[in-house]
């Protein structure tokens, strides 16, 4: 019965102009809540950044506020983001921080230069289209 | 006519010979250090500039060029870093951080020429920018590390 009614309204529609069946054509191209780049955006992926760059700040943070265990333990956290996200320069630049934070105690010297090291590595990233 | 890309080619060749130098230094200096920090750290340094070097190869690959490696680069007689033993003796931990951070100096310098350099393509200065990074990132904490042990003794 349904294909009957469907095929019935088909031959009925089939001489009608879009004017005449009362549907406006827009030429302008449909607007999305995303733009086409967006739509192939990786969320899982966008997720790892998401928290590696909040990682990458409490870094900063807790060696500013002398918290090197929390320091150490958020440097492992993005070496293991960046490995997993194949972001090697990133990774290199975080194995140094944590050869720099050392295992316990105060850390080397020249820890605040490898810090900002990873910070310029992040900023590229989030330059990138 | 499509532009040449030998131009590029010679200075990023130019800093992959430097910075598998500078990698070659950091082995070295991680070799010879008597603490077990600062080799951490070195080695770290060593294994940061190797993967820079090798961003720089690629680069030069894509360019069409053939890249210089460690096997070119040892053959030549002009290098900085890798007399590290030789220089630093038995001055322990301060003379190989004063060693390094005059290799550092001399690799930053040859990235701030390549960067100054007007004649390069969009793609390269944006590989030898990201490179220049870790260059000067190294640099900044050798030097950090310098003062901090001259401070001390």
């Amino acid at each position: 019965m349904r294909r009957r009614k469907q095929k019935k309204l088909q031959a009925s529609l089939a001489g009608l102009t879009h004017q005449q069946l009362g549907i406006q054509v827009s030429l302008r191209p449909v607007k999305t809540a995303y733009s086409p780049r967006m739509q192939i955006i990786d969320f899982s992926s966008l997720q790892g950044f998401e928290a590696i760059y909040a990682d990458a700040f409490a870094i900063g943070d807790a060696a500013l506020a002398e918290d090197f265990v929390e320091a150490r333990f958020r440097t492992r956290l993005v070496i293991a983001g960046a490995k997993e996200l194949g972001m090697m320069a990133l990774f290199h630049a975080a194995k140094v921080v944590e050869a720099t934070l050392g295992d316990c105690g105060p850390p080397l010297p020249g820890y605040g230069a490898a810090i900002l090291g990873l910070a310029k590595h992040l900023r590229p990233l989030s330059r990138r289209p | 006519m499509a532009p040449s890309n030998d131009h590029d080619i010679k200075i990023l060749n130019c800093l992959i010979e430097t910075t598998i130098d500078s990698a070659d230094g950091y082995a070295e200096a991680a070799k010879n250090s008597e603490n077990t920090r600062y080799r951490a750290v070195f080695s770290q340094r060593a294994s940061e500039r190797r993967f820079v070097a090798s961003n720089l190869q690629q680069q030069v690959r894509i360019l069409g060029g053939e890249p210089e490696d460690e096997g070119t680069v040892l053959a030549k007689a002009h290098r900085v870093c890798i007399n590290l033993r030789a220089a630093v003796g038995s001055g322990g931990d301060a003379a190989i951080v004063d060693e390094v951070e005059r290799c550092e100096d001399h690799i930053k310098a040859k990235y701030e020429d390549a960067i100054k350099d007007t004649e390069l393509g969009v793609a390269t200065r944006a590989v030898i920018n990201e490179a220049f990074i870790s260059v000067q990132s190294g640099h900044d904490q050798m030097r950090e590390i310098k003062h901090a042990l001259h401070a001390a003794t």
